[in-house]
């Protein structure tokens, strides 16, 4: 494998925090082949932009920028283009899971919650449930903190309503 | 579940969905080298082969007009219309054209470019993705609205005039007519096919612009 310096430097930097990446894929993304290729294109558009990345923000914030931008202005002409408020696939293909607290449970409730976000609520509460500071949410969505403090209750609100109907 | 609960169902959903990283520096690095599929990425990839076409094409005119008006070849396409002055003017004014539009269509290319390098705020991203893309079906609106009436007029030109004789007569009308109406007609269908090709992408993209200036409103 031949890579210049400035390449290595990158591949070892997101390959490390490669987990931003598969969150925004998953939270994003109907079915597996969409997965991947959501996170194919945002590591492309990574490496594209990884020149103008000049440290002023933290790795991982620059990352979620480049990421969320990606997904939400990723698009195909196919009938695999993402739909905002479609279920994954595969949780419309999970069976009806009984109202137990297991792990599994409370995970299939939360992405199905999240799963009927729009674009913009997905990348809020996404950036909410990773412990983002509302600075930090403000920096990469474009908004002022007061803007994301009144946007994350209305998503609260809405999420409340999806979890108990 | 309560809303508190999100947080550490989310951290538990991480730690068994993720936190278990699959991809190698290899698959890394073959991955950024892939060819990207967005939108945005295959209108480049539309746009460089336009500029190496046009540009082929508006060379070959100009040989054809160099050669036309220097060696004065007698026989060319058009002679019963054109003498070898007239065609090797047209040639020329032809290439023209087309290296004015390779050019615009080298600097959008440019400025899709730059944009794919940066790392802006998501609501900037969007707003600078949707002025490039009402940049983008303006030139190829332009360029049907021009290109395809010049051709059309030609033609037409040739069958009109096919005893040679330039006269201002009601031919000129004709052309004129056949010139607004054709521009007008691949103006309106290039907008309908631009429409159809991008229309769905920029109504996801103004959702989503709505979507974050609607809390600014507030």
């Amino acid at each position: 494998m031949k890579v210049s310096k400035i390449e290595q430097e990158f591949i070892e930097k997101v390959t490390e925090s490669q987990g931003i990446v598969h969150k925004i894929s998953r939270i994003y993304c109907k079915d597996e082949e969409n997965r991947k290729d959501l996170l194919q294109e945002i590591l492309i558009q990574l490496w594209k932009s990884y020149p103008t990345f000049r440290g002023e923000s933290k790795f991982s914030t620059w990352m979620y920028r480049v990421g969320l931008n990606v997904a939400i202005q990723y698009f195909r002409k196919d009938k695999r283009q993402i739909k905002k408020t479609e279920l994954s696939t595969e949780l419309q293909n999970l069976p009806e899971l009984k109202k137990e607290d297991t792990l599994e449970n409370e995970i299939y409730m939360l992405h199905r919650a999240i799963s009927k976000l729009n674009d913009i609520e997905k990348a809020i509460v996404m950036l909410y449930l990773e412990e983002k500071t509302n600075e930090e949410i403000a920096e990469i969505i474009g908004i002022t903190q007061n803007y994301v403090r009144v946007k994350m209750n209305r998503i609260k609100l809405k999420l409340k309503k999806i979890l108990n109907p | 579940m309560e809303l508190l609960e999100l947080k550490s169902i989310w951290k538990k959903a991480i730690k068994q969905q993720v936190d278990t990283p699959n991809l190698t520096a290899e698959e890394v690095h073959m991955l950024i080298n892939k060819k990207s599929n967005t939108a945005i990425s295959k209108i480049k990839r539309e746009m460089k082969f336009k500029i190496w076409f046009m540009g082929i094409l508006g060379v070959l005119g100009m040989v054809m007009s160099v050669i036309l008006l220097f060696v004065g070849k007698e026989e060319h396409l058009l002679e019963s219309i054109f003498n070898s002055v007239e065609i090797s003017v047209i040639y020329f004014l032809m290439s023209v054209v087309i290296f004015i539009f390779s050019r615009r269509i080298k600097t959008t290319r440019d400025k899709i470019r730059e944009y794919q390098r940066t790392s802006l705020d998501l609501k900037t991203a969007i707003e600078d993705v949707l002025v490039l893309m009402k940049k983008i079906i303006k030139l190829a609106v332009t360029i049907a609205g021009i290109m395809t009436p010049f051709f059309v007029v030609w033609i037409t030109y040739t069958y009109l005039y096919e005893e040679r004789v330039f006269v201002f007569d009601i031919r000129v009308l004709y052309l004129l007519i056949i010139l607004i109406v054709s521009h007008k007609l691949f103006s309106f269908l290039e907008t309908r096919v631009q429409r159809k090709k991008y229309g769905k992408y920029i109504d996801t993209l103004k959702q989503c612009l709505d979507e974050l200036e609607e809390v600014e409103k507030m």
